[in-house]
Formats: structure tokens, sequence, C-alpha cells
């Protein structure tokens, strides 16, 4: 089990993005990601457009259910915003459809994401943490609201 | 909630650095999915009975009012048709 915060990336007044920090890592799980795609020269263009699109979403109308790809299980909020021409995948918990968490990602080379154990990996922390904040979200502790996520600070999930 | 200054920076950084014509495609394809979606509304048209209508699938009409597909030309005119109003405006 691994410790993890959630943090915030940007905002603005359409949607606001967050991340999520493993206890102990100098990265956040986007960081990763970017960097990752960044050091690439055949992922930096795909990259290039999966930031672009999120940065279009929270200037435009925000993050849509329909520009998401459903991943993981069929009760849980785990998608994956893909671009069509690449095997580049981001993956996120899609909360509202103003508020988004990203989390990591990277090149799908297997039919599935389960078959790969990197990308699989990423899916189930982003499961597990789904299923932490259904939880709080039932009891009241946090609220999705607007274009933030009330009743995380200082809260570490354990994933 | 603690914001990770990092994590945005490096976020505007890689968008600054996007090429025009990759923020362009980004913008396009967008702005083409939601027309699509906004028409497929106004007339009250489900997904799957334009699929039937432009004779494709519902997968392949996910994929166009997903955002991020690439359009060919004859795929635009074929939308364009079925809908009846124009998926492109060329001034």
């Amino acid at each position: 089990m691994t410790k993890a915060t959630i943090q915030s990336v940007t905002q603005t007044e359409t949607a606001g993005l967050f991340t999520i920090c493993f206890e102990g890592d100098s990265y956040t799980e986007f960081q990763k990601f970017i960097i990752k795609g960044n050091e690439s020269a055949t992922l930096k263009p795909d990259l290039q457009k999966i930031l672009t699109a999120i940065q279009r979403m929270m200037n435009a109308v925000g993050f849509l259910e329909r520009y998401f790809r459903p991943e993981g299980k069929m009760r849980d909020r785990v998608a994956a915003l893909p671009i069509e021409t690449s095997k580049l995948r981001l993956y996120c918990l899609r909360l509202s459809d103003s508020v988004l968490i990203v989390g990591n990602g990277g090149q799908k080379t297997s039919k599935t994401y389960n078959e790969d154990s990197e990308l699989n990996g990423y899916v189930i922390n982003l499961q597990k943490l789904d299923n932490i904040l259904r939880e709080a979200e039932k009891k009241g502790s946090i609220r999705i609201e607007e274009t933030t996520i009330e009743g995380v600070d200082d809260i570490t999930f354990d994933l | 909630m603690r914001h990770s200054k990092a994590t945005e920076m490096l976020f505007e950084q890689v968008i600054d650095q996007t090429p025009k014509e990759i923020k362009q495609e980004v913008e396009w394809s967008y702005e083409i999915a939601d027309k699509i979606y906004d028409a497929l509304h106004r007339k009250g048209l489900s997904q799957k009975e334009f699929a039937r209508l432009a004779g494709t699938s519902e997968a392949a009409v996910s994929k166009w009012i997903g955002g991020g597909h690439n359009f060919t030309l004859a795929t635009l005119a074929k939308i364009s048709a079925v809908l009846g109003e124009s998926m492109i405006q060329i001034a």
C-alpha cells in the first residue's frame, strides 16, 4: 500500500485540474507523464496534443464525458484521454465536467491496458482512489464543488 | 489543498512550446466534434440513427464527437451531407 495526496495543477472559471503525488516522490504523477512524453521524440507530438486538448477543455466547455474513453470498470470514473492516431494514453479520474484528476500514462503496446503491468498499475491506483473518494462523498466528508474538491486538504490516501 | 506549481509550470511550458500546427489541429478536431454533437442535439438525432444515416458504426460516431479525431475531407463531406449543414467554412 502506498500513500498519496491530491494536488491542484491549474484552474480556470470552467474547470479545475488536479493530480496525485505519492509519498516520497519529488514529482507528481502528471509531471512524470509529461516528462516521459517530452523526452521522447516519437511521443512528444502526441503529448503536445493531449495537453493542448486539456487546456482547450479548461478554457471552453470543460471535461465533457464524450471527450474521454472509459477505462477500468463500468462502475468507476477512470477514463483515458486518448489521441486517436497514437498509442499514448493519459489515465484520469473524471469526477465531473469541471473536475479532473490526471494520473500517469504511457504508450499502450498491448491490446488492453491490463496486459501491460505499467499501465495497469496506473489504472489500479486511480481505481483505488476513486473507491476512497466515492465512500468519502457518500459520508459527506469530501465534496466536488464546481471546479474544486472540498475536504481533501492535508489528507493522505492509502492506495 | 497543496498546489503543485512545478507541475503547473511544466504543463504551461510544454503548451507554450507546442507548434502552432498542432494547436490548430487539436482546435479544429474539437470544434468539429462539438459542431456535430450540437447538430445531432438540435435535430433530435441519436448517435445510433446518425450512424445509420452516415453508413457507419456507432463507434465511429463516438470517435467523431469525442474530439481528437483526424477527419478526412470525404468524412466531413459525408457528415455535412447527412446533417444538411457544412462542417467547415472556408473564408
